[in-house]
């Protein structure tokens, strides 16, 4: 069974084979919008825009927890993965990947462990059986169309971009937008550390990515757009 | 720019270098400029998940020069302890308007006519950011609706 609810902004699929009712679906999709009232960036009494604002002297356990996983994840990628920008908090970009692994968490307890989740792009499969999960990677510049195919049994893809309207990405460094790649796809054993990197190597560029290169169980497929020229 | 499916250039499973493909009118040159590719993350399975590598004696291998829709292109892989455990690519085609680089990605490149078969497999689209705005229009909604 497959079902498709728009939270946090964006599309979100699930697919359950072996589920024969809504009713995880509909617990699922309820925890997905418990995090989107605490962490939305766009509900102005979100915990998160609360804390942002300073209204906040101790945040709930979850949100430290985030705010925490940011600061090592800032660590890890050299600066490019940052939650702080211009001074102002947004954990989205962790958030999308944690969201992701808390409905997966809740499939696996309630039984099911066959199962696959698109947030916005970002994909968690998983599968106890023989079931092999086909992900096709989309064209950066025609979103009909997709480049390859992946086979996952068992991983995360994470795909970070400047093409989609509105989706900006940053480096932090030099705050200017990152134009290196057109698009950058993680793959690996974790979504929330996927997608980390997708969005720490696009924001990096092509000069920069000595983090990525240390990290053992992580695959990053960089696209860049031929005119831009040799940049060795 | 040239429109066209744009194929992503990738670590090919060694035995067949899983590199098709009928070639195309443009062919230069793409530098790999990322150093050595690693062996598959044990979490994410080939295609043939009962395929193992074990069977593969040490040693390297270079492919024949194979044609792809965007050139020729030839493989090394060295096998070690049954794995492996290093890639090369000796020549890398051009593409119709993206320069593909891969730090890391082990998936074989797929021929044309295998990728639009097997793209009506698919079960699931990654991109960036698909937002609800766009998504009517969307691949993954198609692949929803045929669910």
């Amino acid at each position: 069974m497959r079902q498709v609810r728009q939270i946090m902004g964006m599309p979100i699929t699930i697919d359950i084979p072996k589920a024969e009712s809504s009713r995880i679906f509909e617990a699922v999709f309820e925890v997905l919008k418990q995090i989107d009232t605490q962490f939305s960036t766009y509900r102005k009494n979100s915990e998160v825009c609360k804390y942002a604002r300073g209204e906040i002297k101790t945040p709930s356990k979850s949100l430290a927890k985030v705010i925490s996983e940011c600061q090592e994840a800032e660590a890890y990628t050299d600066g490019y993965f940052s939650v702080w920008y211009n001074n102002k908090f947004d954990p989205s970009g962790y958030v999308k990947g944690w969201a992701i692994a808390e409905a997966g968490k809740l499939i696996e307890k309630s039984g099911y462990k066959t199962y696959c989740i698109s947030a916005g792009g970002d994909i968690l499969a998983r599968s106890d059986s023989d079931k092999v999960w086909k992900i096709g990677i989309q064209d950066p510049q025609d979103p009909k169309q997709i480049l390859n195919m992946l086979s996952i049994s068992n991983g995360a893809v994470a795909t970070s971009g400047n093409y989609e309207r509105g989706n900006h990405i940053y480096n932090p460094k030099t705050k200017k937008p990152a134009t290196d790649f057109l698009s950058v796809t993680v793959t690996g054993p974790d979504i929330i550390k996927a997608d980390i990197l997708a969005t720490a190597v696009l924001a990096a560029g092509t000069q920069n990515l000595d983090f990525m290169k240390i990290q053992k169980d992580y695959q990053a497929l960089t696209i860049i757009h031929r005119s831009q020229g040799s940049n060795r | 720019m040239k429109k066209g499916v744009v194929v992503i250039l990738a670590v090919a499973i060694i035995g067949t270098l899983g590199i098709y493909g009928k070639k195309q009118s443009s062919t230069a040159q793409v530098h790999k400029t990322t150093p050595r590719l690693t062996a598959k993350p044990a979490t994410i399975s080939s295609s043939s998940p009962t395929r193992s590598d074990s069977r593969y004696k040490d040693g390297t291998y270079t492919g024949a020069l194979a044609g792809t829709v965007y050139g020729p292109v030839q493989i090394s892989v060295v096998i070690s302890g049954g794995k492996i455990t290093d890639v090369n690519f000796l020549r890398m085609p051009d593409d119709l308007g993206y320069t593909q680089e891969v730090t890391a990605f082990s998936e074989p490149l797929l021929e044309d006519e295998t990728l639009q078969k097997q793209s009506a497999q698919i079960d699931f689209v990654s991109g960036a950011t698909q937002t609800s705005e766009g998504y009517a229009q969307s691949l993954q909604a198609a692949l929803d609706q045929a669910a």
